[in-house]
């Protein structure tokens, strides 16, 4: 697989502007003469967009323009403003090149390297700014272009590209393992390639992330939104839910503190109690509240208090509510009680409602 | 170093406290630092050697209207024209009214609002651009483009129902938050489908019943905030349960879990506590009427920690450096605690913020926007949310 490079595409400076711009009369934004004792990025900072206002105010979209808007957008790559002149700049060149932005046809190499500049740019720019929209959501208008464009669909050599991408958010995710917005991209170019090559591979990497961290949230989201293969309505089969249900609870005795594995599990078995015969559901259920009652025992031997363990114990509450019948649902009851008084203070009105409304439920339940 | 205060006038009604007590065993609120520290900001950020100004000039919209919404919080309207020059252009300073460069964002091209002079339109810069005409009431100022407006908000609705921020076509349900917003203030609500707006936004619900950026996205306190704001606008918060299952309260569980044993609350799972989510929290949950399920002292005694008693200004956590963002959010956050209201001691009375639409409560009424909140029977009647539709 090709390193992606993460040096930018060269970048002119704010002395060559003259040079490039010597027909062009910058515009300052305020009237009134320039700071005596101004600090020197803010200085570059001025002239750069001085020049940029001029050139927006011609809406000149040419090669030099281009090359204004990398320097603008290197010195505040947040300026959305910056990036959609970009983008109108490229989108320019392209047909100018005879490329066809909307990729009604065969693509010639140079408009595709053009693209692929701009991404190691947005890359470069990435490595200090992992939070930002503009840049992120410049990645993925480029790779609309680059990937999506034409009516194929992914073929094999996209597929390629693709598994490049997924490695440039391996690695900003290496250092950020949250960083909301790669998870977001990742989602995005998985479900927009829709390959089963993909959504298989994705569990893989996800399992790696689980080990690293597995208190990461986002990794619990992606292998729900892996598993259900971006399909938000759709459900999982018994089956699959036995294997998914299984998994977050290998999850949760790792850690049984550990909140996200303890969500998981309740979402797979509340997911099949919508779906699913009620009967085979009924099982399901029971098995994993005898699991977690087991789990137990992990803590126990730790030597730890089970019962302050509240995401362990607000799980098996979900559980006896799942099953419903009335022995269980008071036993949820006095749990919920637990909780309140004792481990989960800081949530106590609501154990104390939680307790209220299973304890009323148990005395109409059979 | 002392804050400057633009006002030409010398005495301004916070002058008569500096510090007020709200909590037992917690720093006080330090009212007049953090006025002093808003209106010292606007000169700052606009002086030609300022950095920050530089890199944050693209979104000064959204910064103007967090401090002018925070100082509307702590004064009355009138008072907070003059200290920032909102209306009219205070006396000395070579700055403009704040409305007139307002209109100089107006982006003819695309019918929205940009985050300064010279930006795109976007619907972020659209509603902040809004929400500040609103603070003043000057919603029917002649300049205000009404139509082009309610246009551009609408030609951003996909065909799914999202919406998208600007024609670039990035869909996130902050957009939809923003899109119904804007519309509900111009009175232009019925210029979209708000029926399919709320159905995408269930699409975005997650497996713990929180909601993300789009559909599949993880669950995000700010991303919830925004969600259920929508949904209260769009009075379509019926749309959570479902199944006989009330996912509101499973949702209002997610967020209570979000508060950590500092007090404080973060915005998923595992994430350090941050007070701008005392805000999106806090106001998903008085919108759901489940305010009770967490610990309202231990959030308050956090965010009042996270103040700077030196220089003014609330930072994201305790001993961090203090932002407007940041500053914005913990005193709307006190005052959604209740902890600001006005007292014998004090002769300011503070205004309370409503939590669908971020502006004043009193601002909300007058305009008579719409909205919907959900009313536990457990729970007691908040003033604040008394002319909201109320789901039971």
């Amino acid at each position: 697989m090709a390193d992606y490079d993460l040096d930018p595409p060269p970048i002119i400076s704010v002395n060559d502007l003259p040079g490039l711009f010597p027909d062009i009369t910058p515009i300052e934004q305020n009237d009134g003469p320039n700071p005596v004792c101004a600090i020197a990025y803010t200085a570059q900072f001025i002239v750069a967009y001085n020049y940029l206002r001029a050139i927006l105010a011609k809406d000149e979209r040419s090669e030099r323009a281009l090359q204004l808007t990398a320097l603008c957008v290197k010195l505040n790559p947040a300026n959305y403003t910056v990036w959609h002149f970009r983008r109108q700049c490229l989108e320019e060149l392209y047909k100018n090149k005879g490329g066809n932005i909307h990729h009604d046809g065969e693509d010639d190499d140079s408009h595709l390297k053009m693209l692929e500049l701009d991404l190691q740019l947005a890359a470069s720019l990435g490595g200090d700014n992992p939070k930002n929209y503009q840049i992120w959501y410049h990645r993925r208008a480029l790779l609309q272009m680059i990937l999506f464009g034409s009516n194929a669909g992914v073929n094999d050599k996209s597929l390629d590209r693709v598994r490049q991408e997924l490695a440039y958010i391996s690695f900003v995710l290496g250092n950020d393992g949250k960083n909301y917005h790669a998870w977001s991209h990742r989602q995005w170019i998985i479900k927009t390639s829709n390959r089963d090559e993909l959504w298989n591979e994705e569990f893989d990497f996800g399992e790696k992330l689980i080990q690293i961290d597995p208190r990461n949230n986002s990794v619990w989201n992606h292998r729900w939104f892996i598993s259900h293969r971006g399909q938000h309505q759709s459900s999982l089969s018994l089956n699959d839910a036995r294997t998914e249900a299984q998994y977050a609870l290998d999850g949760a005795a790792l850690d049984p503190y550990n909140e996200s594995p303890w969500r998981y599990l309740i979402g797979i078995l509340k997911e099949q109690r919508k779906s699913n015969d009620s009967a085979s559901v009924q099982l399901l259920v029971d098995d994993f509240e005898t699991k977690t009652m087991d789990l137990r025992s992990v803590l126990e031997n730790a030597g730890r208090d089970p019962d302050a363990c509240s995401n362990m114990i607000s799980a098996r509450i979900d559980m006896l509510e799942l099953k419903g019948d009335s022995d269980s649902l008071k036993l949820a009851s006095l749990l919920a009680n637990g909780l309140g008084i004792n481990h989960d203070t800081i949530r106590k009105k609501y154990w104390l409602l939680r307790e209220k409304e299973l304890a009323s439920r148990a005395t109409t339940a059979c | 170093q002392v804050p400057t205060m633009t006002s030409t006038s010398s005495d301004t009604p916070n002058d008569a406290h500096s510090a007020i007590a709200v909590l037992d065993g917690e720093p006080p609120f330090y009212d007049s630092l953090h006025t002093g520290y808003i209106v010292s900001l606007a000169s700052k950020l606009d002086a030609t050697t300022s950095y920050e100004g530089a890199v944050t000039e693209h979104l000064r919209m959204s910064g103007v209207y967090w401090s002018l919404t925070a100082l509307s919080i702590l004064c009355p309207v009138e008072i907070v024209d003059e200290l920032m020059g909102v209306t009219s252009a205070i006396g000395d300073s070579a700055r403009p009214a704040i409305l007139d460069w307002l209109f100089k964002c107006f982006d003819t091209g695309t019918g929205g609002f940009g985050g300064n002079v010279g930006h795109d339109g976007h619907l972020l810069y659209t509603l902040s651009a809004l929400q500040i005409l609103a603070l003043v009431d000057r919603l029917d100022d002649d300049r205000l483009e009404k139509q082009a407006i309610t246009k551009f908000v609408a030609s951003l609705q996909q065909p799914d129902g999202s919406f998208a921020g600007d024609k670039w076509g990035e869909i996130d349900t902050r957009f939809t938050y923003c899109a119904l917003s804007c519309l509900s203030l111009l009175g232009k609500l019925d210029e979209v489908d708000v029926d399919r707006a709320a159905r995408y936004i269930l699409k975005c619900r997650n497996l713990d019943g929180g909601f993300g950026c789009i559909i599949g996205a993880e669950s995000h306190a700010g991303q919830v905030f925004c969600c259920i704001g929508a949904l209260a606008i769009a009075q379509s918060l019926h749309l959570l349960d479902e199944y006989n299952e009330s996912n509101a309260d499973l949702l209002g569980w997610w967020l209570a879990e979000r508060q950590c044993d500092s007090g404080g609350l973060n915005g998923r799972p595992e994430k350090q506590a941050d007070v701008c989510y005392s805000w999106w929290i806090l106001s998903a949950l008085s919108i759901l009427g489940r305010v009770s399920w967490i610990s309202k002292n231990k959030l308050a005694g956090f965010i009042l920690k996270c103040q700077d008693d030196d220089d003014g200004g609330i930072a994201d956590r305790p001993d961090d450096m203090a932002d407007v963002f940041h500053t914005f959010f913990g005193i709307a956050g006190l005052s959604l605690l209740g902890h600001l209201h006005s007292s014998d001691l004090v002769k300011t009375s503070y205004r309370s913020i409503d939590p669908v639409y971020a502006l004043p409560t009193d601002i909300v009424h007058r305009l008579n926007l719409q909205g919907q909140i959900i009313r536990r029977t457990d729970e007691p009647i908040d003033e604040r949310l008394s002319h909201y539709d109320v789901l039971s």
